[in-house]
C-alpha cells in the first residue's frame, strides 16, 4: 500500500577482482552489449518510474537486461549505486530489506525447507513480535486466500511445484506489506499451471490492496497482469505504459518485436514522400501511410529515407491474385484454431497467422510446405521503424 | 547363455559373502574385546574365544574402582563435549564469513587456514606443549581441550555445505527480517544439521579416543587423565592385567556408541528437500 518512485536508478557492478576472463564470445554471455565503463558494468541505468499506490508494474525483457537488479535494488538486496529509490515518499537508499516493508517472491521459492508451511509463513511475523494469537490469524487469513489450508503441517517437500508456489505466495502477503515484490514466479511451473497461476495472481491481486512489482520474460504474463508494463533492454527503459499501449504504438524496433506471439515481422523499406504524403515503398509496391501517422510523421520531421517496416503476423493476410507480393511457404504449423504458415521473403522467414477453419468450420487444407502463396496487408497495420535508430517513427 | 536372473543371483551370492567376511573381519577385535572383559585372569590364557560365564563382572568393577575410571570418564565425556561443542562454534561462525563475507585477503586467509590441515599434529605436539605450560594449563581441562577449539577441515566442510545453500535462502530471511547471526540460527543451522551432527559425532569420538595429547598434558596430575590415558595404566609390566584393559575398552565404547546411535538419524542427508523448485 505505498508508492514506489524511483528516479535515475543506476546500477554498476565493480569488476571481480582477480577473476579470470572466461573464453566466452561475447555474444554468448548474458548482458554482453551492457555498457562497460572503468567502474565496471553498467547492469541498469536511467531508470525513472512513479509507481502508483496500489498499482501493478511488470518488468519485462530478454535475459541480461537489468529487470531482476532493478527489482532487487528495490528489495534492497543490491546497493543503488546512484540515483534515488523512494517507497512511501520516504527516501529507502540506505535502509536494510527488513526496514523497507517489502515482500518478496523468489523465482525458486527458497521456502525454509525444515519448517512446515505454516511456521514458513509465520517466520517473518514472529520476528516482528506479533502476539501468537495474531500471528495464527494472519497466517489461516493468507492460507485461506491462497487455499493452502489443508497443507499447513506440512513440510515444502511433500508439496507440488504449485502448491510450493502458494506457499512462496503466502509468505510475502501474510505480512501485510507495502509492496509485493515478485522474480519471475511462475517461471518453474509447467505451461498449465502456469496459466492457472497467472488467473490465480489476477483474483489475487483484487483480494489484497498492495502495490505489485513483477519481473518476468515471459511478455503474456506482462501483457495479461500488468497495468503499466516497463519493456528493458541492456539496461534501459525501453517503453513504460499500458499493455495496449505498448502493444499498439511501440516506442521502438525491440519493443514491437519482443511484445506479441508470435513475433512482428520486420522488412525493409522505403519512406516516399509524394505531394506531401508519405507512403512506403514495400517491394516495388506503394502502400499509402495512414493520415494519422502521416501527421505525426510530419510533426517528427521525417524525411523520405529507407526504413524497417513492422507487420505483425496476424495482420498479413493470403490473397489469390498474383498483383500482392509472393513467398514460399517453408513450413505449417497447425495450432488448433490458427495456423501459423513460416514464410519464406526475399531470403528472410516471415511468420504469417490465418484461420484454421473457413466461415463454414470447414478446414482450409490449402496451407501445403513447398507452395507459393501471395500476401497483402493494410495500410493501418503498418509499423514503420527508423532504420539506425530503430525508432517508431509514427509516435 | 545363463538366465539373467541366475546370473543376478549368483552376482549376489558373491557380493555378500565377501560383505559378511570383511563384516566378521571387521567386528572380531569387538567380539574379543567384549570376551576377554568377561574372562577371569586363568580363564584369559586359554585357547577359548568365549569366557565360562558372562555375569563375571569383577574386570569392570576392579577397572573402575581401582582404575579411577569412573573419574577418567567423566573427565573425558567433559572434554569431549565442551571441545566438540567450542570447535563447532568457532568453526560455523569462521564458514559462515567465507562463505557468505567478502573482504579482503579471504582467499589468503582460507588457504592459510587450510593450510594447517596438512601439518601433522604430532609435529606439534612440543611447541603446543609448550605454549600451554606456559599458560599454566598444564593438568587442567582447558589445557587438554585448548588445542582442539578450532578445526580448519571442520570449517572447511561447513563452508561447503553452507555454499551449496542457495543464496536466495539468506535473501528471503533477510527480508524477512532476519539479520546473519538470526538467520544462521534459524535457518541455516537447522538446514545443514545432518552435516553437522556427523562433524559433532566424529569430533566427539575422535576427542574421546585421544591418547598422546592427553597423555603429556596431564602427566603429572593422575585425577585430570582421560580414560583412554586411564585404560593404558591398568596394565603394567610387572602386573599383566589384559581382561582389565579389555574390560576397560569396552567402557570406553559405551559413550561413543551411545552417541552414535542417537545421532545416526540426524546424520541421514535430505536436509534441503522441499526448499526448491523441483
Amino acid at each position: 500500500m505505498a508508492s514506489v518512485s524511483l528516479r535515475n536508478i543506476k546500477k554498476i557492478y565493480p569488476p571481480v577482482a582477480g577473476e579470470k576472463k572466461k573464453h566466452l564470445s561475447p555474444s554468448d554471455e548474458p548482458g554482453a552489449n551492457l555498457e562497460k565503463t572503468d567502474r565496471g558494468i553498467v547492469a541498469v541505468q536511467n531508470f525513472n518510474i512513479e509507481i502508483k499506490d496500489k498499482e501493478f508494474v511488470v518488468l519485462v525483457g530478454p535475459s541480461g537486461c537489468g529487470k531482476s537488479t532493478t527489482l532487487r535494488m528495490i528489495a534492497g538486496l543490491e546497493e543503488i549505486t546512484e540515483g534515488e529509490l523512494y517507497i512511501d515518499g520516504k527516501l529507502v537508499n540506505e535502509l536494510d530489506p527488513k526496514d523497507r516493508d517489502i515482500a518478496m517472491v523468489f523465482q525458486n521459492y527458497a521456502l525454509y525447507p525444515h519448517m512446515t508451511v505454516y511456521d514458513n509463513m509465520a517466520f517473518a511475523l514472529r520476528k516482528r513480535t506479533s502476539s501468537k494469537e495474531e500471528i495464527d490469524r494472519k497466517v489461516r487469513e493468507a492460507a485461506d486466500i491462497l487455499g493452502i489450508t489443508e497443507y499447513l503441517d506440512r513440510k515444502p517437500k511433500s508439496l507440488s511445484g504449485g502448491q510450493r508456489q502458494r506457499v512462496a505466495i503466502g509468505r510475502a502477503i501474510v505480512r501485510n506489506p507495502k509492496s509485493m515484490l515478485m522474480d519471475e514466479p511462475l517461471s518453474n511451473l509447467d505451461a498449465k499451471l502456469r496459466n492457472q497461476m497467472r488467473a490465480e495472481l489476477i483474483r489475487l491481486r483484487k483480494k489484497i490492496n498492495t502495490t505489485f512489482i513483477y519481473v518476468t520474460h515471459d511478455q503474456t504474463e506482462a501483457m495479461t497482469l500488468g497495468d503499466r508494463i516497463v519493456v528493458m533492454k541492456d539496461g534501459f527503459i525501453q517503453q513504460i505504459g499500458t499493455p495496449q499501449e505498448v502493444f499498439d504504438k511501440p516506442s521502438n524496433q525491440f519493443v514491437a518485436g519482443f511484445i506479441g506471439t508470435p513475433q512482428m515481422n520486420f522488412f525493409h523499406a522505403v519512406l516516399i514522400e509524394e505531394n506531401g504524403h508519405f507512403c512506403v515503398d514495400f517491394d516495388g509496391f506503394k502502400v499509402p501511410v495512414v493520415d494519422e501517422d502521416n501527421r505525426r510523421m510530419k510533426a517528427n520531421g521525417v524525411k523520405s529515407a529507407p526504413i524497417i517496416l513492422g507487420l505483425r503476423p496476424d495482420s498479413l493476410s493470403l490473397v489469390e491474385s498474383d498483383q500482392y507480393p509472393i513467398a514460399h511457404v517453408g513450413v505449417v504449423e497447425m495450432m488448433g484454431t490458427n495456423v501459423h504458415l513460416h514464410l519464406e521473403f526475399k531470403g528472410k522467414d516471415i511468420i504469417l497467422v490465418t484461420q484454421a477453419k473457413d466461415e463454414n468450420q470447414h478446414l482450409k487444407l490449402d496451407y501445403e510446405s513447398d507452395s507459393m502463396i501471395h500476401f497483402s496487408f493494410l495500410p493501418q497495420s503498418m509499423y514503420l521503424f527508423d532504420i539506425e535508430t530503430g525508432k517508431n517513427l509514427a509516435i | 547363455m545363463m538366465k539373467r536372473k541366475t546370473r543376478t543371483l549368483i552376482q549376489d551370492s558373491i557380493v555378500s559373502t565377501m560383505a559378511i567376511g570383511f563384516g566378521v573381519i571387521l567386528i572380531f577385535p569387538l567380539i574379543y574385546c567384549l570376551a576377554g572383559a568377561f574372562k577371569t585372569s586363568y580363564e584369559f590364557l586359554t585357547p577359548t574365544l568365549l569366557p565360562g560365564s558372562f555375569t563375571y563382572l569383577d574386570n569392570f568393577k576392579e577397572a573402575l574402582v581401582k582404575g579411577n575410571l569412573l573419574r577418567y570418564t567423566v573427565n573425558s565425556f567433559i572434554i569431549a563435549l565442551f571441545g566438540t561443542s567450542i570447535r563447532l562454534v568457532f568453526s560455523i561462525l569462521a564458514a559462515f564469513a567465507f562463505a557468505y563475507y567478502d573482504f579482503k585477503f579471504k582467499n589468503l586467509c582460507f588457504f592459510l587456514i587450510l593450510g594447517t590441515m596438512m601439518i601433522p599434529a604430532d609435529v606439534l605436539l612440543a611447541t603446543n606443549y609448550l605454549t600451554v605450560s606456559r599458560l599454566h594449563l598444564l593438568n587442567s581441562y582447558v589445557g587438554v581441550m585448548v588445542v582442539s577449539f578450532v578445526s580448519g577441515s571442520q570449517m572447511f566442510m561447513l563452508r561447503q555445505r553452507f555454499m551449496s545453500v542457495p543464496k536466495d535462502m539468506r535473501e528471503a530471511a533477510q527480508i524477512d527480517g532476519y539479520g546473519d547471526i538470526s538467520y544462521m540460527v534459524n535457518v541455516l543451522i537447522p538446514i545443514c544439521k545432518p552435516v553437522i551432527t556427523t562433524l559433532f559425532v566424529h569430533s566427539f569420538i575422535t576427542l574421546w579416543n585421544a591418547y598422546l595429547w592427553p597423555l603429556i598434558v596431564t602427566a603429572s596430575s593422575p585425577n585430570m587423565r582421560t580414560i583412554m590415558v586411564g585404560i593404558t595404566k591398568l596394565n603394567s609390566w610387572e602386573d599383566e592385567n589384559y581382561q582389565l584393559v579389555l574390560a576397560g575398552v569396552c567402557i570406553s565404547l559405551i559413550p561413543s556408541m551411545i552417541l552414535f546411535i542417537i545421532m545416526r538419524r540426524n546424520m541421514r542427508r535430505g536436509g534441503m528437500d522441499g526448499a526448491l523448485v523441483g
